[in-house]
């Protein structure tokens, strides 16, 4: 191995270390708080390790499948405890599409890449690591970058269709990178038409589960509280200036380094395209196009404006795949020369100075955010309420 | 201490009510048959996320009820109604036992709290 690859590795594994400790850090924060919705997840991952499934998606709901309940199901099911064992899974889901698309770039030594995957989480604002919503069906995509190395072209494809529906269907808050993802691989793969075949089989056994869960609600219309199958879903094209006109909110905590402008983040997508329209990348050009379509059309529906300015229920939790297309698309760029030295030289500051500025800040946010709860439509207390009351 | 009353008077089930606060009632109603599984299974009216618990509760006829929550002022006109009620605690959280309703959980609280005042 060369001493540059050896460097770029023990950075590598330096910043995914730091990463490590940063989500312990914020898990030890939050661990001692729950919100009414996460009791309702503890108890789905109760249900779930004991073989009972009474609903396919979260309790009460026509939507949002409880994947992170799933994954907590079998570690309950070994004797762990819901409370601890759900909150870990989340901290593992929330880091999983980051950390996956890193290894995937490190092993195949394009190290920019695994470098800004590895350094992504910690290069945001601590609001977006204390926030644990709407995470799951990111999440889902970390196995996107493991599929398309699948040497035999029909079953990647098939399962490129399976994984981006799949994330769709867990949350529709994926789709503003499903939409990048699936139209990349439209492009790039078009030459081979059959593929896009395949990929389009891929969908049906997720859109055939989802018809399926559907038509379990629709026979059993009183398990249904909550939907967001009604106003929410309707199209208004004037919802659109008025995101455009408060982006901060929208975007917020999702541009690194420079923290309070998440709305960069937007214009920073337009930027790469720009680049990656000169650099003749048209598959990715097409691909971000798409997601910043789709990030303005979802600006149409009253469910995007749902939301608040506090990290408990925060609006851009529909927007939550801007990081990681922000990340992708430098990816796509292959910086050289001046640019990838730059990068190289500043990520590891870079982290080593918001690391420690995530860590200073986060309990006094975490405290702000638990003192001003009030008019929220989720809200969290602390987990020894319970043990108080009940107790 | 909700454990401790639902075991001394023997109750079958503890309802959490939506009064004075809904969020804390739901985060009750989910969060003590994961975090104290000794207890008498929960339920929420009006509101409970779990269908299979509104069945339940819209069926089953229950002998001894636990109330947590409610104000004073609702609890002062149910103890003049029908049913035979308990005070268990009058400081938050406030404990109500509700003896021999002859109805499910779901239209004894319909009784003792008018939909209006829910």
């Amino acid at each position: 191995m060369r001493t540059s690859d050896r460097i770029l590795h023990i950075l590598f594994w330096s910043i995914v270390l730091l990463g490590i400790i940063d989500r312990l850090l914020i898990l030890q924060l939050t661990i001692g708080y729950a919100s009414d919705d996460l009791t309702v997840i503890w108890l789905a991952a109760q249900d779930y390790s004991r073989g009972i499934f009474h609903e396919p998606f979260f309790y009460g709901q026509n939507y949002g499948v409880m994947l992170e309940a799933l994954l907590a199901a079998p570690l309950v099911a070994f004797g762990a405890d819901p409370i601890i064992a759900v909150p870990v899974v989340i901290a593992f889901i929330a880091m999983a599409p980051f950390w996956s698309f890193a290894f995937y770039y490190f092993l195949r030594k394009e190290y920019v890449g695994a470098l800004l995957f590895a350094a992504l989480p910690l290069l945001l604002p601590p609001e977006h690591g204390i926030q644990y919503t709407n995470l799951n069906g990111l999440a889902v995509l970390a196995i996107c970058p493991w599929v398309q190395r699948i040497r035999n072209n029909a079953l990647s494809a098939f399962l490129i269709g399976l994984v981006l529906t799949a994330a769709a269907a867990v949350n529709l808050n994926a789709l503003v990178a499903c939409a990048a993802f699936g139209t990349w691989f439209l492009f790039a793969r078009s030459k081979k038409p059959e593929l896009i075949g395949w990929a389009a089989l891929g969908t049906v056994p997720v859109l055939a589960g989802f018809w399926a869960a559907m038509h379990f609600y629709a026979q059993r219309p009183e398990a249904v509280m909550n939907t967001v199958f009604d106003w929410r879903f309707v199209f208004h094209g004037e919802g659109i200036p008025i995101a455009f006109g408060q982006l901060d909110a929208h975007f917020a905590w999702l541009f690194p380094i420079w923290w309070p402008n998440g709305h960069l983040v937007l214009w920073a997508l337009v930027a790469i395209c720009i680049m990656l329209y000169r650099r003749g990348k048209k598959a990715s050009v097409l691909g971000l196009l798409a997601a910043l379509v789709v990030i303005v059309l979802a600006m149409g529906f009253p469910k995007t404006h749902d939301g608040t300015g506090s990290v408990f229920f925060p609006l851009s939790r529909i927007f939550l795949a801007a990081p990681l297309l922000f990340g992708w698309g430098i990816s796509q760029l292959d910086l050289q020369g001046k640019c990838r030295k730059f990068f190289v030289t500043s990520v590891g500051p870079a982290v080593v100075i918001c690391f420690i500025l995530r860590f200073v800040m986060a309990p006094g946010i975490f405290a702000s955010a638990l003192a001003n709860q009030e008019q929220l439509p989720l809200r969290v207390w602390p987990v020894e309420l319970i043990a108080n009351s009940a107790g | 201490m909700i454990r401790e009353s639902a075991i001394e008077s023997d109750t079958e089930v503890v309802v959490f009510l939506r009064v004075p606060d809904p969020q804390y009632a739901q985060f009750m109603a989910m969060g003590c048959p994961v975090c104290e599984e000794s207890l008498p299974p929960t339920y929420m009216p009006d509101g409970d996320r779990r269908n299979w618990r509104r069945t339940e509760e819209s069926t089953s006829i229950r002998s001894r009820i636990l109330v947590v929550g409610g104000d004073p002022g609702m609890w002062l006109q149910a103890m003049e109604g029908p049913f035979r009620i308990g005070p268990v605690r009058k400081a938050e959280p406030v404990m109500h036992l509700v003896h021999d309703t002859g109805l499910p959980v779901e239209n004894m609280i319909d009784v003792i709290q008018p939909r209006n005042e829910q």
